[in-house]
């Protein structure tokens, strides 16, 4: 037999609290479903300015630099062996990085790059176009970089609740270099690519 | 205890959870407008911000109903004030849907003849659905005064049924 204690508790337990008013409800609504609306709205609106922003962050971050690349029209003739020049070239292509940052590119090194303008002076790079036979100098014979393409991503939510639009930047370089005897070509060339995180958040 | 959900829609929680939540913001409150105030803000902060944190949710929300209530009673500077006044006159017949069986009303209108203390802890279990642990939390009293309280409030209640039975 339930004591009577036990019988209190269970009639409180029958007992129903009102429930709230439906303005309570109505006014939780306009807090609680005004937020994702809010939040599509403001992605919407950042989408549309994601590929304006995108480019015009790719031109300030990756300027074209078509005019650094047509005095290589100067074409000097560098020295450096034919057969020491194709290893050189397959490995500063295989090194050439992908993903890296938005560092401005230098005027391409000459196919040689590795070995003389690092570790010796003018003087001795001199020395060494000296040393070099014609038939064996390679001149800059072109140089060209495709357009900065842009892939614009579906946003993401980061760890933090923000959401945030990731944007791929990609172009390529490339170098072609003349054997002055043989005429071969070496072609140097080099994919770039960045990620780029443009935030949406607002509030 | 039944643990709230807090994934999903906030409507079907707040459909089931929100009477029992409005009981709690009530008794903190000295006015059913202000309880509905209350039970709005703490809601909304609770789904918001709180509902992921780690512990008991049922807790967490209780927890933000009285920081909602006390802020209430804090921003209009009338605390003493309020607790004589609901101490005084709480008609917790209002607080409940009515009820065919008179036994239960008088058990709703006795709910308001116990000490505040006491109804206190009867509204944090039976509608916080709290384990005395977090009554004690939540009142800053050990889970034995919240125990001792809960005794004496069944036995309070026992007797004034008695009484109303009898007269």
């Amino acid at each position: 037999m339930p004591e009577p204690q036990d019988d209190i508790e269970i009639a409180l337990s029958a007992l129903r609290p009102r429930a709230p008013g439906p303005e309570v409800a109505q006014a939780v609504a306009a807090s609680l479903d005004s937020r994702p609306q809010e939040r599509g709205k403001v992605i919407l609106w950042f989408s549309g300015l994601t590929a304006a922003a995108s480019l015009a962050l790719a031109f300030l971050v990756l300027p074209e630099e078509e005019a650094s690349i047509a005095p290589l029209a100067v074409t000097s003739e560098l020295p450096i062996r034919a057969d020491n020049s194709v290893a050189a070239a397959k490995v500063v292509a295989d090194a050439a990085p992908v993903g890296r940052s938005f560092a401005r590119s230098a005027p391409p090194p000459a196919p040689q790059a590795a070995s003389a303008a690092g570790s010796l002076g003018a003087g001795a790079s001199a020395k060494a176009m000296a040393a070099v036979p014609p038939e064996a100098r390679y001149r800059l014979a072109g140089a060209s970089r495709s357009p900065t393409s842009l892939e614009l991503l579906e946003p993401v939510r980061l760890r933090d609740g923000t959401y945030v639009r990731p944007v791929r930047l990609r172009r390529e370089h490339s170098t072609q270099w003349e054997a002055a005897g043989s005429g071969a070509r070496l072609v140097r060339y080099r994919p770039e690519e960045s990620t780029l995180l443009l935030p949406l958040e607002t509030y | 205890m039944t643990e709230p959900r807090v994934s999903g829609d906030w409507r079907a929680w707040f459909a089931e959870h929100g009477p029992r939540l409005r009981m709690i913001a009530r008794q903190w409150t000295r006015s059913e407008a202000d309880a509905d105030d209350v039970l709005q803000e703490a809601f909304i902060r609770f789904w918001k911000h709180q509902r992921h944190l780690p512990g008991d949710p049922n807790a967490l929300v209780v927890t933000s109903i009285r920081r909602a209530a006390l802020d209430l009673i804090r921003s209009s500077d009338r605390r003493t004030v309020r607790e004589k006044a609901v101490a005084a006159d709480a008609d917790t017949v209002g607080w409940f849907e009515p009820e065919s069986d008179p036994r239960l009303n008088a058990l709703a209108e006795s709910l308001g003849r116990l000490p505040e203390e006491q109804r206190e802890v009867v509204v944090l279990k039976t509608w916080g659905e709290l384990t005395f642990d977090q009554i004690g939390e939540q009142l800053a009293i050990s889970p034995n005064t919240a125990a001792s309280r809960w005794r004496y409030a069944m036995e309070a209640l026992r007797r004034l049924i008695s009484a109303r039975s009898h007269a």
